[in-house]
């Protein structure tokens, strides 16, 4: 690694995440300056008020530039969307356990004064005014998580390739032709005039952004010497031409991308955007630099420069958010490898590059992915498998082969289909063409089974939340039947809520800078929030299947066909947390076969509950004329379940976790290696599951020592992807350097773990979600 | 066709090449007192005891016709008793998984369609079955039967032996192994009696023949303190795989994992005390047989 680069990520390692109000300030005053103006207008007023205003910085070594607060890891606030919980939580951010921040007094006392002003006027007053009946009650027992509530709706992955390629002037001039077509005179052209206003605004509030960075540069250039004064002199230069025109080096080109990249962030605070197939829309420029001469080591540190920008991007989350996204996660996600729209492998230098990058400042952002078919490089194998046994959790790996087919299933064209990239942890996507409403959020399936099994009453809360559905039944079929019944009735409920919460982002805060970059928000003249986009979706997940496919089991065995307890026995040692009833629950837990242990029976029943949840959730229809495509990934949400939801039938006392991940079998319960839990998995319907299913596998590092180590990592890959399952990540560590990294932080501040499709700093996990990181099924080498 | 089998490992990834399945076939004719399996050494099924998993519900007592188990003054089974047991109710029984049985009756058709399980495994990595123990030639007519059926089937096989057994056991297996993995522990007849109560000079014959036989052998060396750990004595062991002209040699460490497992199956006496081994004996170990011109490594 270059010695600036690994200054720059010390700095950065070492920096600590505070609390930026200076964003609050530019908006809450813009709110007041353009109160007058329609949504698409006031937001367009905003970002441009920020691009202007905004304190900028250049830092010491940096030569890709671009700040999103007043310092590097600080996060903005965004009052626009609640501001409830910011209120009620000031006093707590820089003391909490997860997700702790540092606020200054004064930041503390502007921030105190500043948010009342904003209290009924969020997007989340207006979501939860019209909330759909039955949603309160179903979401204070956590039966499904609202995620996109308190702030922008993020997870995207647009068009990085049209900025590089054309420059804002292009996207300017296709504007503007458009805006001549449009007629005033229209009724329907009305808010149309409007939308390509706003774009108009938000494209040229990115150039004065751009520009005041060229000034800086300059100016910063004046007061320095030698090798950094050329530095500051080509900064300045670059930030003079992109993003306004189409980047010809590869500095241009990364700088491109980051200034829109960073705009995005600073716009909204939406957590996975994501960079997508970045080695192909950055290649070009990297040819023509190798062609002129520059060397790959300097395009190297370029690259390394840039991931460190990465790392900085910052989103303050309310205490329940910072214990489900646990250690400060953005979920970046940017993907190399894979086909190109005819099928051919198209990877290139710049995917092995940033295997490299990746490898070797070991950050926890970018979220790294790579893209696996039958045909697949070579050495971008290999370097992804460095990658993952470096031990921090990367590269996610995606199969072509199957989300190529789910992809095509929800209605993509072929081509569309094979340029895939993915947004956030495993969900697949089109990049700048599909608004997929992965915030959608979560559904607690456990949750669902407790309150099939008290007759629509929470236990926990002791409070009606979903059906009756009846306390016997006559056999499994039947008792199976009502737990799909009350599965569908909170379903229901969780869609009309997502409704809701588009509803209002629509309306308040519509995206005009997405919308510029996502196909066809200019063509049809409608913004992204609003159905714009060319592919449509809304997608919920999953969480706590394998729970559930061990719980209905054993259900099925000692309730219906041993008959060793009745179901109000079941119900009496559940509600007793299994306290005096030790024995049974073992039995519970041992003497019926679970999920990942390569079982068919178990395996069976696990994919039954799981294609019934995805072909349940379909039927229902989204905003912006979407359809419902589910996913069984659970991010680290199952961290969240634990104290709302009672004992299960499988076993699982109160105080364990659900399964985590999406489709990993529960926690310390596939015994029989990685081979067997791995086709467990594959045996699911992953066709099915069309927003992702997300596997983590643990393993101890000397089950990859060595040479063959690595070929038996790509190996297991290889086989495991041959079976037809969509996704798999290693976190490769061992337990005995966790357990230490908890007593000792100090020395482990560059641990970075897999939590689930995403990998953060160790020691900046809370207790709970580090102790089931170590819990987690670890495969030695035996 | 039965065998005892008391374990099986899929992901093994250190007995052989690629990703394997390894069975491990129960009864040894050495009784190494550093074994880090000593359920392998009998020939009988037994059970193994967890202190840390049982809750104390006496469902096993109540289970054993036998009256093997006493929960007073301390959980103790009656390993005599309970020798030739076929029924072992009381591991049924045990909902927490205290009591697991080491050493089940399998048929070759049940073991073949478990390695077949991972199959995909073994083509994307080259790997396949190996067949441990114990020793699992002291089930010889199965052991064969076992390896030939998979060859059929196009499975790659290994073969771990300690090769104190019968030379026409060994031989039987000849076309049916890709790898063997032969132990050397000692060359010297008195030494290795004392402490295994093997036969070297028959042992080193086996090996030598085999290899004659035109196997292919990685030759593995256990470096156990106290007993093969110096380094004319490593060198000893090198000078038999080079005459042998075994080319390919691992050394494995001593390790005390196996320790607790003594208590498990109620032996009275644990493994002799022996001091750690350190790291440098085993680099140094590898050095001498790279010396001798053999390609070592630590495995």
């Amino acid at each position: 690694m270059k010695e600036r680069v690994s200054r720059l990520r010390m700095k950065n390692l070492n920096q600590q995440p505070e609390i930026c109000s200076e964003r609050a300030v530019l908006v809450t005053k813009a709110y007041e300056e353009f109160r007058d103006l329609p949504a698409p207008l006031l937001r367009a007023r905003t970002f441009e008020k920020l691009m202007r205003e905004m304190t900028i910085y250049i830092g010491e070594d940096e030569r890709i530039v671009g700040n999103q607060a007043r310092m590097p890891k600080g996060s903005p606030i965004y009052p626009e969307y609640s501001v409830d919980w910011i209120m009620k939580e000031l006093d707590s951010f820089d003391k909490r356990e997860a997700g702790r921040y540092f606020i200054s007094k004064e930041n503390q006392e502007i921030l105190r004064e500043l948010l009342p002003k904003w209290r009924g006027r969020t997007t989340k007053d207006r979501a939860l005014a019209i909330l759909p009946p039955g949603a309160r009650e179903a979401m204070d027992s956590q039966a499904f998580l609202l995620s996109p509530l308190s702030c922008g709706l993020g997870h995207i992955s647009v068009n990085y390739e049209r900025l590089i390629e054309y420059g804002l002037t292009g996207i300017l001039d296709e504007i503007r032709e458009r805006m001549e077509q449009c007629s005033p005179k229209k009724a329907e052209d009305v808010e149309r005039h409007m939308f390509y206003q706003a774009c108009q605004i938000v494209c040229n509030g990115m150039l004065l952004f751009a520009d005041r960075f060229a000034e800086l540069a300059l100016e910063q250039s004046r007061q320095s010497q030698g090798k950094r004064r050329e530095e500051l002199e080509e900064i300045a230069r670059v930030c003079k031409r992109v993003p306004r025109y189409r980047a010809e080096t590869f500095q241009e080109a990364l700088q491109s991308f980051w200034f829109l990249h960073l705009c995005l962030q600073i716009d909204s605070n939406g957590h996975s955007m994501s960079p997508g197939r970045f080695d192909q829309y950055t290649y070009r420029c990297y040819k023509q630099d190798l062609e002129a001469g520059k060397s790959p080591e300097e395009l190297e540190e370029l690259l390394g420069c840039l991931w460190v920008k990465f790392a900085e991007i910052g989103k303050l989350r309310d205490a329940l958010g910072s214990l489900a996204f646990g250690g400060y996660p953005m979920f970046q996600n940017l993907i190399v490898g894979g086909t190109d729209s005819q099928g051919r492998d198209a990877t290139n230098e710049v995917s092995l590059l940033c295997c490299k990058v990746t490898a070797e400042l070991k950050l926890s952002q970018p979220s790294l992915s790579v893209r696996w078919h039958k045909d697949w490089d070579e050495g971008l194998k290999r370097a992804a498998a460095e990658v993952a046994r470096s031990g921090i959790g990367m590269p996610a790996y995606f199969n072509d082969e199957v989300i190529i087919p789910i992809l095509r299933k929800i209605g993509c064209s072929r081509e569309d289909a094979r340029n895939y990239c993915e947004v956030g942890c495993v969900e697949p996507h089109v990049a700048g063409k599909m608004e997929g409403m992965y915030s959608t959020g979560f559904t607690n399936l456990c949750k669902i089974l407790e309150i099939t099994i008290f007759n629509g009453v929470d236990p926990v809360r002791k409070q009606k939340v979903g059906l009756e559905v009846g306390e016997e039944f006559a056999d499994f079929e039947s008792f199976y039947q009502a737990y799909l019944k009350q599965q569908d009735y909170i379903m229901g409920i969780h869609a009309a809520a997502v409704n809701a919460v588009e509803y209002a982002h629509s309306t308040m805060c519509p995206t005009p800078l997405v919308s510029c970059f996502v196909d066809d928000c200019l063509e049809k003249g409608v913004d992204v929030r609003c159905g714009g986009a060319h592919y449509n979706y809304t997608s919920p997940n999953a969480v706590g299947l394998a729970n559930l496919g061990d719980a209905l089991l054993a259900v099925k065995r000692k309730v219906y066909e041993e008959k060793k307890f009745t179901m109000d026995k079941l119900r009496q040692m559940l509600l007793a947390d299994f306290q005096g009833y030790e024995r049974e629950r073992l039995e519970l837990l041992h003497d019926v076969p679970k999920f990942g242990n390569d079982n068919p029976e178990a395996d069976a029943m696990t994919r039954r509950a799981g294609e019934d949840y995805c072909r349940q959730f379909k039927e229902y229809s989204g905003y912006r004329g979407a359809s419902f495509q589910p996913g069984l990934q659970s991010i680290s949400a199952h961290a969240l379940f634990v104290g709302s939801l009672g004992a299960t039938p499988d076993g699982r006392t109160r105080a364990m976790l659900v399964s985590d991940g999406g489709v990993s079998p529960a926690q310390g319960r596939d015994k029989k290696g990685p081979t067997a839990s791995m086709l467990s998995v594959a045996r699911l319907n992953h066709l099915e599951a069309t927003n992702g299913a997300l596997l983590n596998v643990k393993f101890h590092p000397l089950a990859v020592k060595g040479e063959e180590g690595l070929a038996n990592l790509c190996a297991l890959t290889d086989a495991f992807f041959r079976q037809g399952a969509q996704h798999v990540q290693y976190n490769i560590v061992d337990s005995e350097t966790l357990r230490d990294a908890q007593v000792h932080p100090e020395n482990y501040r560059d641990l970075v773990v897999r939590v689930a499709g995403f990998s953060v700093l160790f020691t900046t996990l809370d207790a709970v979600l580090q102790n089931d990181i170590i819990e987690r099924t670890q495969h030695g080498c035996i | 066709m039965e065998g005892i089998v008391f374990d099986i490992q899929r992901f093994c990834v250190h007995d052989g090449p690629g990703i394997r399945t390894t069975i491990f076939l129960k009864g040894c004719p050495l009784h190494c007192d550093w074994c880090c399996n000593p359920e392998s050494q009998s020939p009988f099924p037994q059970p193994l005891y967890d202190s840390q998993k049982c809750i104390g519900c006496g469902s096993c007592m109540e289970a054993c016709s036998r009256e093997a188990i006493s929960l007073t003054p301390t959980y103790k089974i009656a390993v005599e008793t309970c020798r030739d047991c076929k029924t072992h109710e009381c591991v049924k029984e045990c909902y927490g998984e205290a009591l697991t049985l080491a050493g089940r009756a399998y048929t070759v058709e049940e073991l073949l369609e478990l390695v077949e399980r991972d199959i995909s495994f073994y083509e994307s990595s080259q790997g396949g079955l190996t067949l441990s123990g114990g020793e699992a030639l002291l089930q010889a007519d199965f052991a064969v039967e076992l390896l030939r059926q998979s060859k059929e089937r196009g499975i790659h096989t290994a073969l771990e032996t300690c090769s104190a057994c019968s030379w026409e056991s060994i031989r039987r297996t000849l076309p049916y192994v890709d790898v063997y993995l032969c132990d050397v522990k000692h060359t010297d007849p008195d030494k290795l009696r004392a402490e295994t109560g093997g036969n070297a000079t028959e042992i080193l014959e086996h090996i030598a023949k085999l290899r004659d036989g035109g196997a292919f052998i990685l030759g593995r060396i256990p470096v156990i303190p106290d007993f093969n750990d110096k380094d004319e004595e490593i060198a000893a062991i090198g000078r038999f795989f080079v005459e042998t002209g075994i080319l390919k040699v691992q050394l494995l460490a001593f390790h005390r994992m196996g320790e607790p497992k003594y208590k498990k199956i109620f032996k009275e006496r644990g493994p002799k005390e022996r001091p750690a081994l350190p790291r440098q004996v085993l680099e140094r170990g590898v050095r001498i047989l790279q010396d001798l011109g053999l390609e070592a490594s630590i495995g």
